[in-house]
């Protein structure tokens, strides 16, 4: 769940996750030196995860460089993963779900991606962002519509 | 928590809440909504070249990976021994 958050908030540089899997490792890393001084306050364990994750994720967004990502040796090979018709198919629309979710506020994009790109409830996303689930049921609503409407206009 | 609108059927948010619950468990989108295609999208493309059990309609919806997760957790507040999946170090 971690690493899929860290993958859609900060998305791929250079075609790949390298980034975005660093930060998830860091994630990791700070839960567990965080573990110690833990206490259950009644919370869901989530949303102590992912509240550490927030704070990685904007860490790295502001100290982002585009720039070259070393990697092994060039691969040599059979790849079995898909043909470039598809890749190209898929990167196009996960493009396209990025371009319109940054066009949301921030809060309605990190509402969106907790509850589908790392799959928590209402609740648990609710103790995330400090809403009452009744909170997130509303704003989701809202931003699953403002999103349904962009595409909609777009496609149109 | 669904509520009936005296016979409506479910209100919209709780529409908006049981699509997001089926997305966030990796099932595949709705064909006629084009957000809920692009989320699912993205969400797949997140669970990919990774060994994630997530992908668009390949994910453990019985929540099977995320119980898992919990009870790991739940064994490590108990003291128990909490197995730890392992992985091979990434080099770049």
């Amino acid at each position: 769940m971690v690493v899929r958050y860290c993958r859609a908030r900060l998305g791929r540089v250079s075609g790949q996750y390298h980034i975005a899997d660093d930060v998830a490792q860091e994630v990791c890393i700070a839960v567990l030196s965080a573990l110690p001084r833990y206490r259950d306050m009644g919370r869901p364990f989530a949303s102590f995860v992912f509240g550490i994750a927030s704070h990685k994720v904007a860490d790295a967004l502001r100290s982002s460089v585009r720039s070259a990502v070393p990697t092994q040796d060039l691969p040599d090979g059979p790849d079995d993963g898909p043909g470039p018709e598809e890749t190209v198919v898929r990167y196009i629309e996960v493009e396209h779900a990025r371009r319109l979710l940054a066009r949301l506020p921030e809060n309605q994009r990190e509402l969106l991606l907790l509850r589908v790109v790392s799959g928590l409830s209402a609740e648990e996303t609710g103790n995330v962002l400090g809403m009452s689930p009744g909170a997130v049921r509303v704003a989701q609503h809202r931003a699953l519509a403002r999103l349904r409407q962009m595409a909609e206009l777009e496609s149109a | 928590m669904t509520q009936e609108r005296n016979g409506a059927g479910p209100a919209p948010e709780d529409e908006s809440d049981a699509l997001l619950d089926a997305l966030g468990r990796g099932e595949p989108p709705p064909h006629d909504d084009p957000a809920a295609r692009l989320l699912a999208a993205l969400r797949a493309d997140a669970c990919r070249d990774s060994g994630i059990d997530g992908g668009m309609g390949h994910d453990a919806g019985d929540g099977t990976s995320r119980r898992a997760w919990e009870d790991g957790i739940t064994r490590a507040e108990g003291g128990g021994v909490t197995p730890v999946v392992s992985g091979v170090p990434r080099c770049r």
